[in-house]
């Protein structure tokens, strides 16, 4: 939720805000390369790479003549490999990516290893982000593990095959796309609330995929489980706006008043009574309802 | 001669493709003020632009056989201009590493961008912090923050899932304020 809706305050830091601006609103500078220079050095450097790719043809050429008669070995063709002549830098050409992430999140911390070329999981203090359509194998001292999918949550067993969103194998899964079936997991008193963090996520998926009303619910609990928490000031902001995009201001002008009331001096407090006060009613508020006079 | 943008994009594009000269000079004069604007926006700093731009160009025409046609060219010169930008910063990266001259930044709370010095001296503050993120958060902030790209536009320029791009900016934007100092605001 970076994106402020227009004339509300943004939740994040004013001045990094006001930086953001400035880096925004730089002029383009003048270009005085000409196109002329660009086809010279172009030309050059293509002619450079087809001499070098000539080099590393006749280097392998060689190394295989000089290694024929002995034991099999790849060093000379691993040479040739790493020669920046013979190989050109290849810039990464970003591919589109298809679907959603997935977060496996027992209660200790497993490792997960691609296969078969899945993509590296991205790590964040979250859990760990294995990418749809790739295959995973899961280490974890638990039999069970928590999955959650775009903000939804279900619980998976290790020992079992069961085909969700996660095809879970033993000690592998496979994330599937398209969901069919979905199970939420059971209340345990031993398992503790999500984090702020986690709310905030799970928020923005159900945001992202167009589940405001969703997203609503996970931000009041967020406000109401984490009253002091750096996710909760802007998960505050976000419920305002989101109340008002909603059609509720009266909702929206309690986020906003409970913002001000808990964080009285927080930097946003000034833009944030300033969006209060544009609502143009203020009802009076029990926590983040409104409740009639 | 070569065909103009306005009149035919694609011949234009088949033009610079076989060589054309008119076609290629006509296709960087059409395109250069935003790659440079993007630059500008990216690195804060002028002096990199010529020599980006040149980078971008250049790998623009000796690959615009491959490009397929399935995104309009702003876009996939967009999409150079951060691999470049990419490139450029990690160049710097471990100039600066090597050399031990990597700048912590210090920002007092206090200061306020009053002239226009403090204001270029806070955008420098910001460059210096942008730069020392790790290049996969940097690139998220760049493009969802500074370029403002749609989150699906960005996911596609930057090869992950969206939601990946969206935890990344923001997790960008938390590295951001704490490098300078902007994190205790309450």
């Amino acid at each position: 939720m970076t994106q402020p809706f227009s004339s509300e305050p943004s939740p994040r830091h004013p001045r990094l805000d006001a930086m953001i601006r400035a880096v925004r609103a730089q002029p383009a500078p003048p270009v005085t390369v000409q196109v002329e220079d660009i086809r010279a050095a172009a030309s050059t450097r293509s002619s450079r790479r087809w001499w070098g790719a000539l080099a590393a043809a006749a280097v392998v050429a060689v190394s295989l003549w000089a290694v024929r008669d002995r034991p099999t070995t790849s060093a000379s063709l691993v040479a040739a490999a790493d020669d920046p002549i013979a190989q050109p830098p290849v810039e990464r050409v970003p591919e589109v990516a298809d679907a959603a992430a997935l977060r496996p999140r027992p209660s200790s911390s497993p490792s997960i290893e691609p296969l078969e070329g899945a993509d590296e999981p991205a790590s964040n203090e979250d859990g760990v982000m294995a990418v749809i359509g790739g295959r995973y194998r899961v280490q974890t001292t638990e039999a069970a593990m928590q999955v959650s999918v775009a903000g939804r949550v279900l619980e998976v067993s290790a020992a079992s095959d069961v085909v969700v969103d996660a095809r879970v194998e033993h000690s592998s899964f496979t994330v599937v796309k398209g969901a069919a079936r979905w199970s939420k997991p059971e209340a345990s008193p031993q398992v503790p609330g999500p984090s702020a963090k986690q709310l905030a996520t799970q928020a923005e998926a159900a945001l992202l995929s167009g589940r405001l009303e969703e997203s609503v619910r996970l931000l009041r609990q967020l406000v109401q489980s984490h009253p002091r928490g750096p996710a909760t000031k802007a998960g505050l902001i976000d419920l305002a706006r989101l109340e008002k995009r909603l059609g509720r201001p009266g909702r929206a002008h309690c986020a906003y008043a409970l913002f001000s009331k808990r964080f009285p001096s927080d930097a946003r407090t000034p833009s944030v009574r300033q969006a209060d006060q544009s609502l143009g009613q203020a009802p009076r508020c029990r926590g983040l309802r409104p409740v009639s006079k | 001669m070569a065909a103009t943008l306005d009149a035919d994009p694609i011949a234009l594009l088949a033009a610079v493709r076989r060589g054309d000269a008119a076609a290629q000079a006509e296709f960087f004069e059409s395109h250069k003020d935003a790659v440079a604007r993007q630059i500008m926006r990216m690195t804060g700093d002028a002096g990199w632009v010529d020599d980006l731009v040149q980078e971008v160009f250049i790998a623009a025409f000796s690959r615009l056989g491959s490009f397929r046609g399935d995104a309009a060219v702003g876009t996939w010169l967009h999409r150079i201009t951060v691999n470049k930008v990419r490139n450029a910063w990690d160049s710097r990266r471990r100039r600066l590493a090597r050399e031990s001259e990597a700048v912590r930044p210090e920002v007092s709370e206090h200061d306020a961008p009053d002239d226009e010095v403090a204001a270029a001296e806070q955008l420098r503050q910001f460059y210096a912090a942008l730069g020392e993120l790790p290049g996969k958060y940097r690139d998220a902030f760049v493009c969802r923050v500074i370029e403002e790209l749609p989150l699906e536009d960005a996911s596609a320029e930057l090869g992950v899932p969206i939601s990946t791009v969206s935890y990344r900016a923001r997790r960008a934007e938390a590295l951001l304020a704490k490098a300078l100092g902007l994190e205790a605001s309450s």
